[in-house]
């Protein structure tokens, strides 16, 4: 199959189309990694640090989460469950909640990184478990769980994708919908080139955000660089 | 052979094929939207689709594949409703009693399917 400039003018001429996906891709990463940012930060604390029942439960749930593809999920908030709620909602929840289990996993492991003495001493001076963590741990923990995080971000990012299995208009779906039309059908290459470029020019700029974060945050000539 | 999932043209080919033994069932791929089985038959991966008539008249005018033959199938079309919502269903069977009355109906046919 060739690339041909028909196939290039019709995604030029249904660009506003196009662009509401970008909208709706760009939304659902944001509201879902914020909400898995939401989750999985206090999760991974009570993994590091609490104990008995909260870490129990807190555990299983990653393990139920993280063992559930991710196409599963959303059919699942979105069909199965008797839940009468927007495709976007729905996408936004099972991407938010997969999200969380997968941060908690990086936000345990920059906690665990953490030397013990840290939580030591500030136990030491007088800080409560509670105080030690927020105050100490967790902002050591954090400036080290960038790496991981610029990871799942741009697996969110691109993962918004499965919310096509759910008809919701983001990016993946409306690029299909545009093939799927006698004008179209033939400019498959064309479209899923077009999309890919966007899902990339995306996916960039975040590393790249998240890289001038890091080193916004970065402690002058120590560690985390 | 190959046909979009779900669709009539995959019921074709598994009952009138497949279970008659004529065609294996390794030699069958089923596909999530019709443009990509037609993508696969021009790429040569395989010799034949089972789709719709206009669908498969609208591919034969924009690439290089033809249509074989037609398989007549009598399908019928229909309003999927809950059963319980009875309102609904009065409402669009009334509606389209009306349509048929006063000749609404055939224009549109003639409009839409006729040649």
């Amino acid at each position: 199959m060739l690339l041909q400039s028909g196939a290039w003018e019709y995604i030029a001429a249904n660009w506003v189309y196009l662009g509401w996906g970008l909208v709706f891709t760009v939304c659902l990463t944001a509201v879902s990694v914020v909400l898995g940012f939401l989750l999985g930060l206090p999760a991974g604390i009570i993994e590091t640090y609490g104990s008995g029942y909260s870490r129990g439960l807190v555990e299983r749930a990653g393990v139920l989460v993280r063992g559930t593809p991710i196409v599963i999920i959303l059919v699942a908030f979105y069909f199965l469950f008797p839940l009468t709620i927007a495709a976007f909602w729905a996408a936004a929840l099972g991407l938010g909640i997969r999200s969380a289990a997968y941060q908690s996993q990086i936000f345990r492991g920059a906690l665990q990184s953490v030397g013990d003495g840290q939580m030591e001493a500030a136990r030491s001076v007088g800080m409560s478990k509670l105080d030690a963590i927020r105050r100490v741990t967790v902002p050591q923990a954090l400036r080290r769980s960038i790496p991981g995080f610029q990871n799942e971000f741009t697996i969110v990012l691109k993962d918004t994708s499965v919310a096509y299995a759910i008809g919701l208009g983001e990016l993946l779906t409306r690029g299909t919908n545009l093939y799927l039309t006698e004008q179209g059908n033939t400019a498959v290459l064309e479209i899923f080139l077009a999309i890919s470029a966007v899902y990339f020019v995306l996916t960039m700029t975040t590393n790249l955000s998240l890289d001038a974060l890091g080193r916004r945050f970065a402690i002058p000539g120590g560690e985390g660089r | 052979m190959g046909a979009q999932s779900g669709t009539t043209g995959e019921e074709t080919i598994q009952d009138e094929l497949i279970a008659n033994g004529e065609l294996e069932e390794s030699n069958y791929t089923s596909y999530d939207n019709y443009v990509l089985a037609v993508e696969d038959l021009e790429n040569g991966n395989i010799d034949a689709i089972v789709i719709d008539e206009p669908v498969g008249d609208t591919f034969a005018n924009q690439r290089p594949v033809e249509v074989a033959f037609i398989y007549e199938t009598n399908e019928q079309y229909g309003f999927g409703m809950r059963t319980d919502d009875d309102d609904l269903t009065t409402a669009v069977n009334e509606g389209l009693q009306t349509v048929r009355d006063d000749g609404t109906y055939e224009d549109l046919t003639a409009e839409w399917f006729g040649s």
